[in-house]
């Protein structure tokens, strides 16, 4: 499975790359939603795993693009949250944007490989859980 | 007839303005704490509709009143806004109380009008605090959240990994992180200490200069990374201030690393020295993003950051300029913030008073 994972900290997308390519996946970076976008056009990858809090509201917006351009492709959103949400109405909104799974910062590489598992696997869409509490 | 002069006695001296009126909402007495609060004396008033007190849009609040009233009805503390003899208009607290005869019918009423222009401009400030507050703790959570995630990744990875490039690369972040973790918590504790008016200043006689560099040494590397151009004006003289060192550089780093963060990559910064008259003013100037009309008042405020560069800065706790100004204040000095606008740059001046200017007794390390 190739993988496009979108965070704005660069140290956050050179750590998740070193995890996820250790884990066997190839995997496309991209600073914010737009490069995302264009990074899907490029060359198509199976699961977005995209911060939502990148800027203003780009990574929602690059959500809705995604679901619109690309119904195939799997979306996983992760956030420590952000000036405007707390963690409660954050999950609300990954939902509303159409995510697939959600994961709260930070979290265990295990959580994110487990739920890419479950996408490999299966071949109907997996429906939205309960994102994942913070870790304590 | 005494306990009727003492009442009226009362009703003279209140300092709540108290006015009556009869059944037409005819006004029929006037305290002179109700000159005091409207404007108008008793002449002016007695004899007049109570209609005359209210502005246009509140005038149909009067039959409502004199309904209840006749019924028999008081009405508690009941906020709405009324007109002084100049037009004026402000809030206030009614208390209105029916005046029985002696055969117990309704002849009119009484009001007792509280101005609480000044309790509500206190509830507004309470309501902006808390939400102030409330914003700073969700900022305060995201940006502690965010550099745990690679940081617990970096983890991750020294646990797994033996390859010694993955190693570096894992201490690397968690290297950045705790640094960039560091500098939020430094932030944090002062905003705290400074607020409780626990800061332990240390003054000494110093060459301005001096300070200028040392501020200029700490933000070097992030103006460097941004390709910012670096302007240095200083005066050939040495100009001596009375000043805590390492908290005037702040002052100065502050409002750095504000130009360099908010400034497109290959931006011109420029520090001025200008001795004037006792006052040296150091000024920070950007061509960045500048700064709105609206955001302006606001900027030295506590937790403000500017919306749309989130993206573009490394974040933080926005507690830079409330701290410059604090701690400028500490000194003795002042701080102002002038912008022609968005994307036209800013440019902050800090003032400090100056001891002497010439040959420096400060030693310069």
């Amino acid at each position: 499975m190739r993988l496009l994972v979108a965070d704005d900290d660069s140290d956050m997308r050179k750590s998740m790359q070193l995890l996820l390519e250790r884990a066997g996946y190839e995997v496309e970076l991209a600073p914010d939603g737009a490069t995302a976008l264009e990074a899907q056009r490029a060359r198509a990858c199976d699961v977005l795993i995209t911060d939502i809090f990148m800027g203003e509201s780009d990574g929602l917006e690059a959500i809705e693009k995604f679901r619109s351009d690309f119904p195939e492709v799997k979306i996983i959103v992760m956030s420590g949250g952000s000036r405007r949400f707390s963690g409660a109405s954050y999950i609300a909104t990954a939902r509303l944007a159409g995510a697939d799974a959600a994961l709260t910062k930070p979290f265990e590489i295990g959580r994110l490989l487990e739920t890419l598992q479950k996408f490999s696997s299966a071949d109907a869409a997996v429906s939205t859980r309960d994102p994942d509490p913070p870790a304590r | 007839m005494r306990e009727s002069l003492l009442l009226a006695a009362i009703v003279e001296t209140s300092d709540d303005a108290i006015i009556s009126k009869d059944l037409n909402g005819i006004i029929t007495s006037w305290n002179r704490a109700a000159e005091r609060l409207f404007g108008y004396t008793a002449p002016e008033v007695i004899g007049r509709p109570v209609t005359i007190l209210m502005p246009p849009e509140r005038v149909d609040e009067e039959p409502g009143i004199l309904r209840r009233v006749r019924r028999g009805e008081r009405i508690e503390h009941y906020e709405t806004v009324r007109r002084r003899k100049d037009g004026t208009l402000f809030d206030v607290s009614l208390s209105v109380s029916p005046l029985v005869d002696h055969d117990g019918k309704v002849i009119g009423a009484s009001k007792i009008a509280r101005d609480i222009t000044e309790r509500k401009r206190i509830e507004q400030e309470l309501r902006d605090a808390n939400r102030h507050k409330d914003e700073f703790l969700a900022i305060l959570s995201h940006e502690m959240r965010n550099p745990l995630a690679p940081m617990q990744h970096a983890v991750t990875l020294l646990q797994m990994a033996d390859d010694p490039e993955i190693r570096r690369q894992a201490c690397a972040i968690l290297g950045r992180q705790v640094a960039h973790m560091s500098r939020l918590v430094d932030d944090l504790l002062d905003i705290s200490r400074i607020s409780r008016g626990d800061v332990d200043m240390r003054k000494q006689e110093v060459d301005l200069a001096t300070i200028i560099q040392a501020a200029i040494e700490t933000c070097r590397p992030v103006m460097e990374a941004a390709g910012h151009q670096l302007d240095i004006s200083l005066p050939g003289s040495p100009i001596n201030v009375l000043a805590d060192r390492l908290r005037l550089a702040q002052v100065i780093s502050n409002l750095l690393n504000n130009a360099a963060k908010y400034t497109p990559p290959g931006g011109r910064i420029g520090v001025k020295v200008s001795p004037a008259s006792g006052v040296a003013a150091i000024s920070v100037q950007d061509n960045g993003i500048g700064i709105s009309a609206a955001e302006l008042p606001r900027i030295f405020g506590m937790f403000t950051q500017l919306d749309g560069a989130r993206r573009r800065s490394p974040g933080g706790l926005g507690v830079g300029l409330a701290l410059a100004r604090q701690l400028t204040a500490l000194h003795g000095g002042t701080i102002e913030a002038n912008s022609a606008g968005p994307d036209q740059g800013s440019e902050f001046i800090v003032r400090i008073p100056v001891s002497s200017v010439g040959p420096g007794t400060g030693a310069s390390t």
